[in-house]
């Protein structure tokens, strides 16, 4: 049975600290001065000294109605059968279209295959041999879970019993499957 | 800036070169539409404007394409785009329109060229073969007025293409700006439809101002100026101000309004009244009014979402 | 392949200590491992991290003979498989093409930056020579060593102890030492840690967990959030840690007020433990009677924290014991008296008695401890020593008074030092000069505070050997660098890392060396002691030999740590002693002869005059002023990584916070070029405008302002803290980062 992969986001856990950020440059080895991902403060509220300030993962949020899909011109970016978007590096030219469809700057172009690149929820690597992806296999603020939604018994499906996860940008209607959870956090 | 607590802000993945090559298609699209309609009203009075619109419509077009490619990531697998199609995806379609559009304006180009050549031809070449030369000639320009009949549609579809690029990113909430705010109806299209008829039209002019009276085309052209002048207008009240305040406010107030709407405008008004040939600097003032409406259109999109 | 992959997850998957039993039970994992080291494909060797000193328990993958990816070791319940972006970044030090790749002697002036490639032969002859004239002209105690504190220790320091000098030293004193000497001086014990992941209540005084990263703390500490855990956190600037709890700004050097108004509440309001401070304490009396006039209305105008806040914390504090946590600290050298606020945190600690239970803290328990308890024996492996022949006894005393009676020498650990006097002895020849030092793995010019009176020192000296992996600030003025391959390329001996049961980890290289004229440390210094005449200190062939040694009494062999990476006891669950008794004798964990807590102390009376902790107020920055404190950030450690390639894409360089009210008055803006003045020196930087932070501070990211030109990343960026810090040795020796005073104004 087709998979429903999600990675869920816990904002109160997550600490800045760039596992994830480093974690994903080596196992998908990303050329210098690239990224899939990038867990970066989301502005510090408030005024001295009742402030607050949470960090946000930023990655790929896996549409399943994605823009990207839908105006790549060569099928290369495309859905796999677990519902994952990935690039198709072979039929990719470059042109770039996908990367101001998305909008959540996901994307890049890779400068070493020229093709357009992204976070792949570490599908071939990791996934696809039942391991976790590497953000969320290093993950030091325990923030990071990855799992099958079809399963209720993984842990995705059980945490999102309990806590209300919400999608990034919901109006352009998207479907994301990163599910980001602000309990305990200030917007 | 560290990665911890430094801003990241939005990256132009489309720059100047598609916006020179959305210009550059718009231009070709308006010249060949310019040539085949005289082509196909009034063949015998602006031959000279047919020929300054067929050549134009080709080079542009080429030069076009070239950047195009030279944009991609990978420029060598350009080909890979004619044989993955997917039809939902406005570049995929834009590929076949831009192939066809590119092989009439070969053809019609090579037509009009022929065809002038095989007039130059019977004044030089003596009586006896005047009957071979001709005949070939006629042999082919038969093909003349369906090619340029096809070459409008191809030219409205290369030019409105351009426009549906942008507008079918409808997580852009820019170029996705609906026409006086109805979804259905994209505004880029129709916008850049105009544009291009004006500049490819203006381009036209200036390779063949010295045409003898082009009084009807300055006509036209004025009216595509307010016409322009009109959407701009609609555009500016139907989005969000910061679009026309950020930093591409300069090129959008001087390049696109002044230069390429206003300035021609009156001037064109001044040269009718005082019976004045102004047609170079207004075509030129439109050319790069049009240009500067590309870049603005592109980039705005991408900087400010 | 792939199925093999898989089923190694499985296995790995199990986790923790069952799947530890590896050590002994599960061999049928050796298997997986053999195919896998037959396939090309990808081979995964279990390690120890070292891009910070915590050492985490690593697996390494390995594709064609290259490091491509590091994880935690899956089967440290502890660690969770889990390692920081820092551990993460390992391949990117390995193969940097800046690190130092050849053995190098100066040519130019000291600081110049002019060296020569020379043979391992000539740098070993040059040091030798040097190191023997300036023992024959200066005698031997004129030679100082100084690492950070780690297994190297064994075999750098056995050269100067060798030579008869007593000044060997490690980092402590800009760290730890004052939290240490605290532990030592109360518990007569310094090894005693938190268990934050059962703990309801944890108050840290600048520790912070969230950017001042240990895995294992780290995420034992957000386990104990997760399950509804208060966090309250005095620090000055909003860290990380700060946003993820109550945010207390204190005033900085004012922490000992706060704790001794706790103390007042809890006696006031009878919120202590009576029977615990009777049973196991001694000097409860003498400590009320200090404290008796530490209201909260007094620690308020200190702090500026409000008494209501400080009187709801403790109660809420005392209301949650025994598994709450006053924290001790980590890097605990704020202030010259930092040792006596680190005492009074254990005092209060020990009034809600949370010493050997869940959620508080415990003595680690290392085999040589378990043996004290029947019931605990069985799982006693301890390590063996490799044989060392006495070293001889020094002629004179340590520079830094260490060990001197009656002095606050008496309470300085010997095996660590003040390390910041060797700086001052140098400049001063007091109480004699020191001519030649030797650094192993430490980098005095950003890590000892006063970097321009390092500098100073450093001319100074006849010789200056530098082991690194990089030509760092201090290597730069150095006569001799020597090119230390990195962890991922060698052996090194087992480490002891026991904890809530004992704990052993391998540290083996995954790959050859990457420069072949690198060497690991612990050949380097046989090799020197072998051309210098010294070789009877190092009896061993290589590090698998020396391995074998530690290993012998344990059962296990260098084959079953190879394979297993970490072992702990098979089946031992985490020990603390008053788990299920409350009144259980304390008498093994306490290692003071009095074998009481003495939150009165004879000793330190006789050393510093101060039985039990007494506060003393430090001055406050005056208007124009700010105070200057410092901390770690997630992505680099310390002066260690400023350089390595993804870590400094990262984050190239630090940059100066101040309240968004200071930079108005001050006319300054977020970004603004700036010159910080301490008066004496001044460090160009970039302003930070923030909310979180006080208006009376200055904060900045330690490790940046980096002066050797061959770290052509870091080099020339940021601001290097120290060089306005002044070095002044605290009490115990420690290092004093958070009294200095600067000015600020635009470039
Ligand atoms: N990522 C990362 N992790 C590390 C390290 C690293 O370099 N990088 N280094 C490791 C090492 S060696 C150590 S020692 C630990 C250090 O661990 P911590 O001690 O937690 O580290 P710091 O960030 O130095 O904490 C200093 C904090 O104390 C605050 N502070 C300064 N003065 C005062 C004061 O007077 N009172 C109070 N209440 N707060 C004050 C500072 O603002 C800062 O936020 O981290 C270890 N882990
Ligand atoms: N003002 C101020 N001063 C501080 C601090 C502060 O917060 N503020 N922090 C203090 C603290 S907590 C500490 S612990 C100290 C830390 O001070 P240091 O111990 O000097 O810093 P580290 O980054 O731990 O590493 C020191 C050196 O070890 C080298 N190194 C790394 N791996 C290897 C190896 O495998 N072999 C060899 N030979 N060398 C290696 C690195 O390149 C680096 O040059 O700094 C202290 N200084
Ligand atoms: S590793 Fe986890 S805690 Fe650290 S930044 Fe990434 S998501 Fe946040
Ligand atoms: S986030 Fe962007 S890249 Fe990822 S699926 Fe959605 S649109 Fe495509
Ligand atoms: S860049 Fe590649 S993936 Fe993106 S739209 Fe173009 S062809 Fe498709
Ligand atoms: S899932 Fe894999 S690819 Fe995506 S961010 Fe995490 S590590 Fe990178
Ligand atoms: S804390 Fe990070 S850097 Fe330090 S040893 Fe552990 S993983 Fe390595
Ligand atoms: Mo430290």
């Amino acid at each position: 049975m087709a998979k429903k992969y999600t990675m869920i986001v816990n904002l109160a856990r997550c600490i800045g600290c760039q596992a994830c950020t480093v974690a994903c440059k080596f196992q998908n080895n990303v050329p210098e001065g690239q990224f899939r991902t990038k867990t970066p403060a989301n502005g510090l509220k408030g005024t001295y000294p009742n402030v607050s300030v949470f960090f946000i993962k930023e990655a790929c949020q896996m549409c399943q109605n994605a823009p990207c899909v839908s105006v790549c011109p060569t099928n290369a970016s495309h859905y796999n059968e677990d519902g994952v978007v990935l690039v198709d590096v072979d039929k990719c030219v470059g042109c770039m279209y996908c990367l101001t469809a998305c909008p959540y700057d996901a994307r890049f172009i890779n400068k070493e295959t020229g093709a357009a690149d992204k976070c792949t929820f570490c599908y071939e690597l990791k996934v696809s041999k039942g391991e976790k992806p590497a953000c969320v296999s290093t993950c030091v603020g325990s923030a990071l879970m990855f799992g099958d939604l079809n399963d209720p018994l993984s842990q995705v499906s059980q945490f999102l019993a309990k806590h209300k996860g919400e999608v990034r940008k919901p109006e352009f209607g998207t479907h994301p499957r990163v599910q980001y959870i602000y309990e305990g956090v200030v917007r | 800036m560290d990665v911890i607590w430094g801003v990241s802000q939005n990256e132009v993945a489309w720059g100047q070169l598609i916006a020179i090559y959305l210009f550059l298609a718009g231009i070709a699209g308006g010249a060949f539409l310019t040539a085949s309609v005289t082509d196909i009203f009034s063949k015998k009075q602006y031959p000279k404007v047919i020929r300054s619109g067929a050549y134009i419509a080709l080079v542009s077009i080429l030069v076009g394409l070239g950047l195009l490619v030279l944009d991609l990531g990978r420029p060598l697998s350009f080909w890979k785009l004619l044989f993955n199609v997917n039809m939902g995806s406005v570049m995929s379609i834009g590929v076949f329109i831009v192939s066809g559009f590119t092989g009439l304006s070969f053809v019609y180009a090579y037509l009009v060229w022929s065809a002038a050549a095989a007039q130059n031809q019977i004044q030089v070449t003596s009586a006896n073969t005047e009957v071979a030369a001709t005949s070939v000639g006629q042999g082919i320009q038969a093909f003349r007025k369906p090619v340029a009949a096809l070459g409008v549609l191809f030219s409205i579809a290369t030019a409105t293409y351009t426009g549906f690029l942008l507008s079918d990113v409808t997580t852009n909430n820019f170029w996705n700006t609906g026409f006086l705010g109805m979804e259905a109806i994209p505004f880029l299209p129709i916008l850049f439809l105009v544009s291009a008829t004006s500049t490819g039209l203006a381009a036209t002019l200036i390779g063949a101002f010295r045409g003898g009276d082009l009084s009807t085309y300055k006509k036209i052209d004025m009216v595509l100026i307010i016409v322009e002048i009109v959407l701009i207008s609609i555009l500016y009240l139907s989005v969000k101000p910061i679009f026309f305040s950020g930093s591409m406010a300069a090129l959008f107030w001087l390049g696109v309004v002044s230069v390429g709407l206003i300035v021609p405008l009156l001037l064109s008004l001044y040269g009718i009244a005082k019976h004045k040939n102004v047609i170079l600097p207004v075509c030129g003032m439109v050319v790069i009014g049009g240009l500067s409406l590309r870049y603005f259109i592109v980039y705005t999109g991408q900087l400010f979402r | 392949m792939k199925r093999r992959n898989f089923l190694k997850g499985l296995l790995y998957g199990t986790g923790g200590t069952i799947a530890t039993m590896g050590g002994f039970g599960t061999f049928n994992n050796r298997d997986l491992l053999k195919a896998e080291d037959t396939s090309k494909d990808e081979t995964i060797v279990f390690s120890a991290c070292e891009m910070c000193r915590n050492q985490c328990p690593i697996s390494v993958k390995v594709k064609d003979g290259k490091v491509f990816k590091i994880d935690g070791h899956p089967n440290d319940a502890a660690f969770g498989g889990v390692i920081c972006a820092r551990g993460n970044a390992g391949p990117s030090l390995l193969y940097d093409p800046q690190r130092i790749k050849k053995p190098m002697i100066r040519t130019g002036e000291r600081g110049e930056g002019k060296f020569k490639e020379v043979s391992w032969d000539e740098a070993y002859t040059y040091i030798a020579d040097n190191l023997y004239k300036v023992k024959d002209q200066y005698g031997a105690e004129a030679i100082a060593l100084a690492s950070r504190k780690g297994p190297h220790d064994w075999f750098f320091r056995s050269i100067g102890k060798a030579l008869g000098s007593p000044n060997v030293f490690s980092h402590e004193a800009t760290c730890p030492m004052t939290r240490s000497v605290a532990l030592e001086t109360t518990f007569g014990n310094e090894s005693i840690a938190a268990d934050y992941g059962n703990a309801k209540y944890i108050i840290s005084i600048g520790r912070n967990w969230f950017e001042g990263i240990h895995v294992a703390q780290t995420r034992a500490v957000s386990k104990a959030l997760s399950n509804g855990a208060k966090l309250v956190v005095l620090d000055p600037r909003f860290s990380v840690t700060a946003s993820k709890g109550e945010w207390l700004p204190i005033k900085a050097t004012t922490d000992l007020a706060f704790v001794m108004a706790m103390a007042n509440i809890m006696i006031q309001e009878n919120l202590y433990d009576e029977t615990f401070i009777s049973q196991y304490t001694q000097g409860f009396d003498k400590w009320a009677a200090e404290v008796k006039d530490k209201t909260p209305e007094w620690a308020e105008k200190e702090t500026g924290i409000s008494k209501d806040k400080i009187i709801r914390i403790t109660r809420e504090f005392a209301a949650a014991k025994p598994k709450a946590i006053l924290d001790f600290g980590w890097r605990t050298a704020y202030t010259p008296n930092d040792y006596q606020l680190r005492r009074a945190i254990m005092i209060v600690n020990m009034m809600i008695g949370n010493l050997e239970v869940p959620g508080g803290y415990y003595r680690t328990k290392p085999a040589n401890f378990l043996k004290n308890f029947p019931d605990q024996a069985a799982y006693a492996k301890g390590l063996g020593n490799v044989k060392q022949p006495g070293f001889p006894t020094p002629a004179r005393g340590r520079v830094d008074g260490t060990g001197v009676k009656g002095t606050l020498g008496q309470i300085i650990p010997a095996y660590d030092g003040a390390v910041g006097q060797i700086v001052e002895s140098i400049i001063t020849e007091k109480p004699y000069p020191i001519k030649a030092w030797l650094v192993h793995r430490f980098n005095p010019y950003i890590s000892i505070t006063g970097s321009p009176r390092v500098a100073e020192a450093f001319k100074k000296l006849d010789l200056l050997v530098t082991c690194d992996v990089y030509m760092t600030d201090t290597a730069y003025y150095s006569d001799v660098v020597l090119p230390e391959c990195t962890y991922l390329e060698r052996y090194e001996p087992i480490f002891d890392m026991s904890g809530l049961t004992p704990k052993y980890v391998i540290r083996q290289p995954a790959v050859p060396l990457v420069y072949p004229d690198t060497k690991p440390y612990w050949q380097i210094y046989k090799e020197l002691g072998e051309k210098m005449g010294l070789g009877d200190y190092f009896q061993f062939n290589d590090m698998e030999d020396f391995i074998t040694q530690q290993l012998a009494p344990t059962g296990l062999t260098l084959a079953n740590m190879k394979e297993i990476g970490a072992w702990t006891p098979p089946g031992m669950k985490a020990f603390f002693v008053r788990a299920n008794d409350a009144q259980a004798s304390l008498e093994n964990v306490l290692g003071n002869k009095s074998k009481k807590i003495e939150i009165f102390s004879e000793e330190v009376e006789e050393a510093a005059k101060q039985g039990v902790p007494k506060y003393i107020s430090h001055p406050q920055p005056e208007e124009g002023k700010f105070r200057f404190v410092q901390g770690k950030v997630a992505v680099h450690t310390n002066a260690g990584t400023a350089n390595v390639p993804i870590l400094n894409e990262l984050m190239p360089t630090n940059s100066l916070w101040m309240n968004t009210l200071s930079c108005i008055k001050l006319g300054l803006n977020d970004g603004d070029d700036i010159v910080i003045s301490s008066g004496k020196y001044e460090q160009k930087g970039t302003l930070k405008m923030t909310e979180g932070i006080r208006p009376d501070t200055v904060f900045c990211y330690h490790g940046f302002g980096r002066i050797s030109p061959e770290l052509k990343r870091a080099f020339g960026k940021g601001i290097n803290d120290n060089h306005l810090i002044p070095n002044v040795v605290g009490e115990v020796g420690n290092a004093v980062t958070s009294t200095t005073f600067v000015t600020v104004r635009k470039a």
